[in-house]
C-alpha cells in the first residue's frame, strides 16, 4: 500500500519506482480573468494546494468531499489533464509535463494513452453523431493502429458483451440517443479500457445513474480491474458509494476540503473512527438506512455554507466550522499527521497527543 | 475482497488471459464481419441513410428538384440546345406565351432579344457564381471559427482580430471598389469578391458555436485518448456544427444571388449580356416598370432569382436534418432503447 | 392497469384526516394507449411527511404535477383529486377553472422543483421575485416580505445579503433554500418537493433536510418529498410511498415500509442501495430494466423482474393487500417476499428473518 511517514504530513519524497503515478505538493491555481478596465488583483482560486498522493498499480483510490472542495480537479491532474501550478505529477517516475514540453525520458504520447476518464453525464461523453462501434474504434486505432477492420470490430464486440451489452452486433450500430445511461456508461468504460490505460478517472461516473444501477456499475468496474491491470481514482461526493467501491477494491478513501486532502485511509478506518472533524461531518451526512427512524441530529458543524475558495481561511481551513476549533487552528496549518499502522492520515492536530492545540482556546463564534 | 457473482458473469467463455491487458481479440464472438458487408455498412451509412432522411422530406424534394431544374437549364445553355441571344432575332415586345409564340416562350425585350434566351445563357454564370461564393464565405468561415474557437489562446485573439477587421469593413462599398478595379468576369472571382468579409460575422459566430461543442465530454476524452486536433475537429466538432454550417450556407448562397443581382443591375459590375441582373437593369432602363404591357420584363427574370434562392433555401432546411442522428435513425427503422431520455435522473452535482 | 376504486380497497388506502385524496389519477399522452401515472390512488395525511420514492421513468414527477393538475400539454390527466383545506368544503381540484386554480397553486399547495436555477429568473433579483409572487396573489407585501425575511433566516440565509442579488450569484445550496422559502410566503398547507436537493452535494442535501424538518414542524406543513434516493427520504418521513412503473407499489409507516417492506421491488430496492453501514456483500443490484409506458408487462407490472413470480403474476395485476395496520403492499406474494428476501440494515447484525441467504435469480 502506500507509504507512509507518521508525522511528516504533505512534505514527502516520491515514492519512486512503485508508485504508478505520484503527485507530490501540487497546487493548482486558477486566475480570473481581468478586462482591460479591471486593475483590481486578480481573484486566484485555490483549487488544489499542496497536496500529495499516490496511486499504485492496481490500486483503488476514492476522493470525496463537497462540491468546490477540487477533487475533481485533483482528479484530472492525477491523469495528466490539468497542468498544476507548482509541484510534480510523476507517472512511473517520469514527470508528466517534462514529457509533455519534449525534456523527458519517455514519449509523452505513452503516458498520455496510459491515463484515461470516464465522465459524470453520460449524455454528453459519447459523441452523438457516431455510431458505438466508430466512438470505441477511436481507442483501438490509438493502440493497434494496425489493426484491420474485422479485427477491430471483434475486439469491440467481445468487449461490449464482457459488460453485459448483448446483442453485441446489434448495438455497436446504434447512435447514443439509443441506448440508456447505464449502457452509455458502460460504452464510455469500454472506450477507456480499449486504451490499456493504467489508471482511469471515474469523474463521478454513477452519480448520474439511478439508483439501483451503482451497484451493477462499481462491480463492473471492479471486476475489470482483474483483466486489464488498471487502477481507478473514484470521484465522488457520496460516501456510500465511495465506500463500496473503495472497499471491494482493497483500496483507501481521501477526503477533500476546500483544496487540500485532509483525511486518507482505509474504508473500514476512515468510515468507523474518523479522525478528521470534517470526515465527521461528511459521515453525518450520508443517509444510514436504519430499521427505525431516528431524528435528525444536529450537524457537527458550526456553519452550513463553505466559505470562499477565492479567500480560504487561515491555518486550518476547516477551523470556520469545526466543532473542534481552537485559537492555534486559525494560526497554524496541520499537516498530514500518520494515525495507527496501516496508513491513516489525517491533517488535524487532535491526531497528535502533544502539540499546543490541547493549550489552546475553543474559538467563540 | 473482490465481489465475485458467478451467476451474473454473462460471458464466462470469452476470458481474457488477464495480466497484461492484452484483451483476446482473436477470440470467440457471436458475430464475425466479412470484406463484402463492410463495404455495404460503410455505403448505407455515408451514403444510403443520409439520403433517405433528406429525401423524406419534401422540403429536401422540392429543393432539389428547384436546383436539379437549374442545372438542367445550365446545362442546355452549355450544349447549345437553345439560340443564343441576339438583338433583333425576333420582333420587339413580344408577349410571353401564351399571348405571344411559343418560338419566345418567355417573350421578347425592347431590342428583339429572346427572353428566354437570356435567361438561360445566364444560368451557368449565375450558378457558377452563387457555388463559389458560398463556398469561399462559408469554407472560410468554418476554417477560421473552429481553429479560433477549438485553440483559444493567441490563435484566438489574431484570427479574431483578422476577422473584426474585416468585418468592420463596410462590406457595399468595399465589394464596389474592388469591381470596380478588377473588373472581374471570371464568376468564381465575382463571387469571392462579393462575399469578401461575409464570412468574417459567420466565422464568429461559428466559433461561439465551437466553443460551447468544445465543452462536451466527448472531446475531452478524446483529447485524453492523444487524439491529434485535427483529428478532433474534423470528428468530433464538425458534424456537430454542421446543422448550423448549412444554414449558413444557404444563407451565403442567397447573399451572393441578391448581392451579385443588385452590383450587375447597378452597372457596378461589367456589363455582360448573358446576366439576370443585367437584363433587370435594361427591363428598368425600358420603363418596363411603368408599362403593364411591358411587365413580364422586369417580373420573368425577378421570378427567375427568387426561384433559384427558395431552391437553396429549401435545401437547406431539409439537410439539416440530416445531420441530426437521432432523425437518421428514426427514418431507417430502427427503434430506440425502452428507457425515455428525457425522463433520467440527473443526480448532479456542481464538481469544480 | 389495476382499479383501486372498490370500498375494500378503498379503506386500505384511506387515511385518518387526509389533507389531499387521489383517486385513480392517470396521465396518458396518446389517448390511453399507454399510461405514465396508471390509476394511482393514495391519500396524504394532514401535517405529515410522505415520501415517494421512485426511480427515474417510474411516474414520480407525474405524480407531482398531477396533484396540481400541472400536467404539460398534450398529456391529458384524469381521475379525482380533492383537496380538504383546514376549514370550508373539499375541493375538487381538477374541476376548477383557472383563476381558482391560481389562487390553489401557491397558496394552498406550493411546488419545489429540482435545479433551482431555472425556476429563478435570471434577470430579477431575489427580493423582486418575492415581491412579485406577493403581489400577483394580491397578498399583503409589507407582512409578506417580513415574513420572508424570517422564513430565510429559518433556512441560514441572510435576508439582507439574498435580497439584493441575483440567482445565479447564489451557489447551488442557497439557491435551493431560496426556493424553498419563495413557495413557503403564502403560508401555503402542503408543499410538494420534486427532487429538491438532487443537484446538489451531500452536506447540503442533508442540512437542507434537516432545514426541512424544522420548517415542518414551527409552520405546521404538509409535506410530500419525491425523490429517487430512498436512505435520503427515510430519515425525513412519517410514511412512505414505493412507485414503480406507473402505479404504487406499496404504502405505509416510514418504519414498516423499510424493515418490514412487504413489495419484493422494494426490498430489492433497499438491497440495492450502497448504504454506509451495511455488509457489502448484500448489495446486489435488480436484474433486468424498468418498463417504458407502451410496454408495461401484463398482470403485476414487475413480475419480469421479481424472483417470486407465478402464473398469478402474470395474468392479475395485484391491487393492495394489508400487511399490517396503515401498511399495503401490491403483491399477490408479499408474505413469502418477507420471509425469501432478506434486508440487511444499519444496525442488522445477523440479517433480518431468513431462510436462505439472499435471494439467487439463477
Amino acid at each position: 500500500m502506500s507509504d507512509t511517514r507518521a508525522g511528516d504530513g504533505n512534505r514527502r519524497e516520491p515514492s519512486g519506482d512503485d508508485a504508478l503515478v505520484s503527485l507530490d505538493d501540487v497546487d493548482v491555481h486558477f486566475e480570473e480573468e481581468t478586462g482591460l478596465f479591471d486593475f483590481d488583483e486578480p481573484d486566484v482560486v485555490h483549487a488544489v494546494d499542496g497536496v500529495s498522493l499516490d496511486v499504485e498499480e492496481k490500486d483503488v483510490v476514492a476522493l470525496v468531499g463537497e462540491s468546490g472542495c477540487g477533487k475533481t480537479t485533483l482528479g484530472k491532474t492525477t491523469i495528466g489533464l490539468q497542468r498544476p501550478t507548482a509541484g510534480t505529477v510523476s507517472y512511473r517516475g517520469h514527470d508528466i509535463w517534462e514529457a509533455k514540453d519534449g525534456r523527458g525520458d519517455i514519449p509523452f504520447e505513452e503516458i498520455r494513452s496510459s491515463l484515461q476518464i470516464i465522465h459524470q453525464d453520460p449524455g454528453s461523453s459519447l459523441n452523438p453523431n457516431q455510431r458505438i462501434v466508430d466512438i470505441l474504434s477511436e481507442p483501438i486505432r490509438h493502440t493497434n493502429p494496425d489493426a484491420g477492420l474485422s479485427e477491430r470490430r471483434s475486439r469491440i464486440y467481445s468487449l461490449l458483451e464482457r459488460v453485459g451489452i448483448n446483442p453485441a452486433g446489434e448495438y455497436a450500430d446504434r447512435y447514443p440517443h439509443q441506448l440508456s445511461g447505464g449502457e452509455k456508461q458502460r460504452v464510455a468504460l469500454c472506450r477507456a479500457l480499449l486504451m490499456n490505460p493504467d489508471v482511469i478517472l471515474a469523474d463521478e461516473a454513477i452519480s448520474a445513474l439511478d439508483v439501483s444501477l451503482r451497484v451493477e456499475m462499481m462491480d463492473l468496474m471492479l471486476d475489470l480491474q482483474e483483466d486489464f491491470d488498471t487502477s481507478y481514482v473514484f470521484i465522488s461526493h457520496d460516501l456510500s458509494n465511495a465506500r463500496y467501491f473503495a472497499e471491494h477494491g482493497d483500496g483507501k478513501i481521501g477526503v477533500m476540503y476546500l483544496g487540500e486532502l485532509v483525511e486518507i485511509g482505509h474504508p473500514q478506518e476512515l468510515i468507523n473512527d474518523p479522525k478528521h472533524p470534517y470526515t465527521q461531518v461528511l459521515r453525518w451526512a450520508t443517509p444510514k438506512l436504519e430499521r427505525h427512524r431516528t431524528e435528525p441530529e444536529e450537524p457537527p458543524m458550526r456553519k452550513i455554507d463553505i466559505p470562499d475558495p477565492v479567500n480560504p481561511p487561515s491555518g486550518c481551513r476547516f477551523h470556520t466550522r469545526c466543532p473542534e476549533a481552537r485559537d492555534i487552528c486559525a494560526e497554524e496549518t496541520p499537516e498530514r499527521y500518520g494515525v495507527g499502522e496501516r496508513g491513516q492520515e489525517a491533517a488535524c492536530f487532535r491526531v497528535l497527543d502533544d502539540h499546543d492545540y490541547w493549550d489552546s482556546d475553543p474559538i467563540e463564534d | 475482497m473482490k465481489v465475485k457473482r458467478t451467476e451474473d458473469d454473462p460471458s464466462a467463455e470469452t476470458r481474457t488471459d488477464g495480466g497484461s491487458g492484452q484483451f483476446d481479440w482473436r477470440g470467440e464472438t457471436t458475430t464475425q464481419i466479412s470484406r463484402w458487408d463492410r463495404y455495404k455498412e460503410i455505403y448505407e451509412e455515408r451514403i444510403y441513410k443520409p439520403a433517405l432522411v433528406a429525401w423524406d422530406d419534401s422540403r429536401t424534394r422540392w429543393g432539389s428538384l428547384i436546383l436539379l431544374f437549374y442545372v438542367l437549364i445550365a446545362l442546355v445553355a452549355l450544349l447549345d440546345l437553345w439560340r443564343f441571344p441576339a438583338t433583333s432575332q425576333a420582333a420587339r415586345w413580344m408577349q410571353p406565351w401564351p399571348w405571344g409564340s411559343l418560338a419566345y416562350p418567355l417573350g421578347t425585350t425592347k431590342s428583339g432579344t429572346d427572353l428566354a434566351a437570356l435567361l438561360i445563357h445566364s444560368t451557368p454564370y449565375i450558378l457558377i457564381l452563387v457555388t463559389a461564393g458560398a463556398i469561399w464565405a462559408t469554407g472560410i468561415a468554418v476554417f477560421v471559427g473552429t481553429v479560433s474557437g477549438y485553440k483559444g489562446g493567441t490563435v484566438d485573439s489574431v484570427l479574431m482580430s483578422v476577422s473584426d477587421f474585416f468585418m468592420a469593413i463596410p462590406g457595399l462599398p468595399l465589394v464596389i471598389v474592388l469591381a470596380v478595379a478588377f473588373s472581374p468576369e471570371n464568376p468564381v472571382f465575382v463571387g469571392v469578391i462579393i462575399t469578401i468579409n461575409y464570412w468574417a460575422g459567420l466565422g464568429r459566430s461559428l466559433r461561439s458555436q465551437v466553443l460551447t461543442i468544445r465543452e462536451n465530454n466527448y472531446v475531452e476524452a478524446a483529447r485524453t485518448m492523444g487524439t491529434s486536433t485535427p483529428r478532433i475537429i474534423f470528428k468530433d466538432v464538425l458534424p456537430n456544427l454542421m446543422p448550423y454550417v448549412t444554414v449558413n450556407a444557404v444563407f451565403a448562397a442567397r447573399y451572393t444571388i441578391f448581392a451579385s443581382v443588385g452590383l450587375y443591375f447597378l452597372g457596378v459590375l461589367p456589363y455582360k449580356i448573358q446576366n439576370w441582373g443585367v437584363t433587370l437593369n435594361l427591363a428598368y432602363n425600358s420603363a418596363a416598370l411603368f408599362n403593364v404591357d411591358y411587365a413580364y420584363y422586369l417580373i420573368i427574370p425577378m421570378l427567375a432569382i427568387m426561384l433559384l434562392s427558395f431552391g437553396f433555401i429549401l435545401l437547406g432546411q431539409g439537410l439539416d436534418r440530416v445531420f441530426n442522428p437521432r432523425v437518421r435513425t428514426r427514418m431507417a427503422g430502427e427503434t430506440e432503447s425502452t428507457v425515455e431520455d428525457d425522463d433520467e435522473d440527473t443526480g448532479f452535482t456542481e464538481v469544480m | 392497469m389495476s382499479t383501486n376504486g372498490s370500498t375494500e380497497q378503498e379503506s386500505k388506502i384511506r387515511t385518518d384526516d387526509p389533507i389531499i385524496e387521489v383517486r385513480d389519477a392517470s396521465v396518458t399522452y396518446d389517448d390511453g394507449t399507454s399510461y405514465v401515472l396508471d390509476h394511482a390512488s393514495i391519500d396524504v395525511e394532514r401535517s405529515e411527511v410522505l415520501g415517494v420514492v421512485g426511480e427515474s421513468g417510474s411516474g414520480k414527477s407525474m405524480f407531482a404535477s398531477a396533484m396540481m393538475d400541472a400536467i404539460p400539454d398534450p398529456g391529458v390527466l384524469s381521475g379525482k383529486i380533492v383537496y380538504h383545506p383546514d376549514e370550508g368544503e373539499p375541493v375538487d381540484v381538477l374541476a376548477l377553472d383557472d383563476e381558482e386554480l391560481r389562487e390553489f397553486r401557491w397558496e394552498e399547495v406550493s411546488m419545489v422543483f429540482q435545479g433551482a436555477m431555472s425556476s429563478f429568473n435570471p434577470t430579477m433579483k431575489i427580493e423582486e421575485h418575492f415581491r412579485e409572487t406577493l403581489k400577483a396573489h394580491d397578498a399583503p407585501v409589507e407582512e409578506g416580505m417580513s415574513f420572508a425575511r424570517e422564513l430565510l433566516e429559518d433556512l441560514y440565509l441572510d435576508p439582507k445579503r439574498v435580497f439584493d442579488v441575483y440567482p445565479h450569484e447564489l451557489s447551488g445550496g442557497m439557491q435551493q433554500r431560496a426556493l424553498i422559502a419563495l413557495s413557503l410566503v403564502l403560508e401555503p398547507e402542503v408543499l410538494i418537493m420534486d427532487e429538491p436537493t438532487a443537484a446538489l452535494d451531500l452536506l447540503m442535501q442533508r442540512s437542507i433536510l434537516m432545514l426541512l424538518h424544522e420548517l415542518q414542524q414551527k409552520y405546521n406543513l404538509t409535506m410530500v418529498f419525491i425523490t429517487h434516493d430512498l436512505p435520503l427520504v427515510a430519515d425525513l418521513a412519517d410514511r412512505m410511498a414505493v412507485i414503480y412503473a406507473f402505479q404504487f407499489a406499496e404504502v405505509g409507516p416510514r418504519d414498516e415500509v423499510v424493515g418490514n417492506s412487504g413489495h419484493p421491488y422494494t426490498r430489492a430496492l433497499l438491497n440495492a442501495t450502497p448504504n454506509i453501514e451495511a455488509p457489502l456483500e448484500e448489495m446486489r443490484p435488480i436484474p433486468g430494466d424498468q418498463p417504458a409506458p407502451i410496454n408495461v408487462p401484463s398482470g403485476c407490472s414487475y413480475h419480469p423482474r421479481c424472483p417470486l413470480s407465478t402464473e398469478e403474476c402474470e395474468e392479475v395485476d395485484p391491487s393492495f393487500y394489508d400487511v399490517e395496520g396503515d401498511h399495503v403492499a401490491a403483491c399477490h406474494h408479499w408474505e413469502e417476499a418477507q420471509e425469501e428476501i432478506d434486508l440487511h440494515l444499519a444496525g442488522d447484525d445477523d440479517g433480518a428473518v431468513a431462510s436462505d441467504g439472499g435471494v439467487d435469480d439463477e
